[in-house]
């Protein structure tokens, strides 16, 4: 621990964010968080360490697995800045067809094969017209009764009776992501704003259904955007939170943003548990460019829980990596739900 | 792998220095560098060509320092 103030126990911050959390069941303010942040490289492992202990005292050892799929690929209206779905650039992310149902319950069957318990339906779309709707509304039922696993769907903006409907059939977690601090937001999306964004959010927990709402690092945001984003996250008060890094995508604005370094990854996913202490925080998009061999410390620094296999339009590691880094890990796999 | 076209843009070789990711599936066709319709899923993808129709195929990334598993 580099030589830093004290509390008034004595304690260094590190030191005195792991009793808070741990011991006295405290959230950490934005302040000690930001504090946290400015910490110097040589503490990220004794950060990690913290966070790791956070992660087991709240939610135990157990990781959740969950499988995602694009149904509907490219075309998207949208603008959002490191996409390659977006029509509005140039990529080699093009538009297909909607997935049939049968193609979906395929990929629903391979990804329960994994040991996956959640399985996340995606749609390339500012959010579902009636036709999308009538779609999820068949579709949704028959994988949950064929399959047996739980549900996600990604479908954009919804109005509160398409946010009704979805929880009617069963929709279990509706993920729709913040992505970015408030103040940021515009940079990177400028077709839809953040506070569409934070309502449907809201929408989604009002009607019953668990909010996973995601975020991206490594657009050009500062730390304290990052922090800003952490008080913004806690507000809209989700049940998974999955952590993406930039990939940076051939085509879009973005492109030539450089990646995340691998201690900076290390560091902000410690930073994610300690002022989240009670969420699914999973690992998603961008972990093996970003982090490589140190994917096993990340497992030791805050997250419970992982996309495994291949993402919407890039490929992910091996499934059978990230198992035999679970076993290597002792951690078991099983469901989880946001502890209060 | 010898293709005739790069996967990453669909150039020809003399004209890509290898521009292709191991965390891409396949974008273009490596015999004609046709646009590639490529569905991912959690456990492979499927690559089908728009011009001579062939369909290609793979997994996930390699483990460092492998070799794609494609076809």
């Amino acid at each position: 621990m580099s030589g830093v103030a004290t509390d008034r126990h004595g304690d260094d911050p590190i030191s005195a964010a792991r009793r808070a959390l741990v011991d006295e069941r405290r959230q950490l303010t934005l302040d000690e968080l930001a504090a946290l942040a400015a910490l110097p490289d040589e503490d990220v492992p004794a950060l990690a360490e913290a966070a790791h202990a956070v992660r087991v005292a709240w939610c135990g050892d157990t990781v959740e697995i969950e499988g995602i799929l694009s149904a509907k690929t490219g075309g998207c209206p949208e603008d959002c800045h490191f996409c390659s779905q977006s029509s509005r650039f140039e990529t080699p992310v093009k538009a297909l067809p909607l997935l049939s149902d049968d193609e979906v319950l395929r990929a629903a069957r391979e990804t329960a094969e994994l040991g996956a318990s959640e399985f996340c339906i995606v749609y390339a779309v500012r959010g579902p017209d009636e036709r999308l709707m009538a779609h999820l509304e068949r579709l949704v039922p028959l994988v949950r009764r064929e399959v047996g696993i739980n549900v996600a769907v990604s479908a954009g903006i919804l109005t509160e009776d398409q946010a009704a409907r979805l929880r009617g059939v069963g929709v279990h977690r509706y993920n729709h992501n913040l992505e970015t601090a408030r103040s940021f937001f515009g940079r990177v999306v400028t077709t839809h704003t953040w506070e569409e964004r934070f309502e449907t959010c809201r929408l989604v927990r009002e009607h019953g259904m668990e909010l996973c709402c995601g975020v991206l690092l490594g657009m050009g945001e500062t730390d304290e955007q990052r922090i800003e984003l952490l008080g913004q996250l806690r507000e809209v008060d989700p049940a998974e939170v999955p952590v993406n890094f930039l990939d940076p995508r051939p085509g879009t604005p973005l492109a030539d943003r450089p990646l995340v370094a691998a201690m900076e990854a290390i560091r902000w996913i410690a930073l994610f548990r300690l002022a989240l202490p009670g969420v699914i925080l999973r690992y998603a998009g961008g972990r093996e460019v970003t982090l490589g061999d140190l994917q096993e410390m990340g497992m030791t620094a805050g997250i419970n829980a992982l996309i495994t296999g291949n993402y919407l339009t890039t490929l992910g590691r091996s499934p059978q990596e990230d198992i035999v880094m679970l076993k290597g890990l002792k951690m078991p796999i099983g469901t989880l739900s946001k502890v209060i | 792998m010898g293709a005739a076209f790069c996967t990453g843009c669909g150039r020809p070789p003399a004209a890509c220095g290898g521009c292709a990711r191991p965390s891409d599936p396949w974008r273009y066709c490596p015999d004609c560098g046709r646009w590639l319709a490529v569905q991912v899923t959690p456990t492979g993808w499927v690559g089908r060509c728009r011009g001579c129709g062939a369909e290609h195929h793979g997994s996930h990334q390699p483990p460092a320092g492998g070799a794609p598993v494609t076809g």
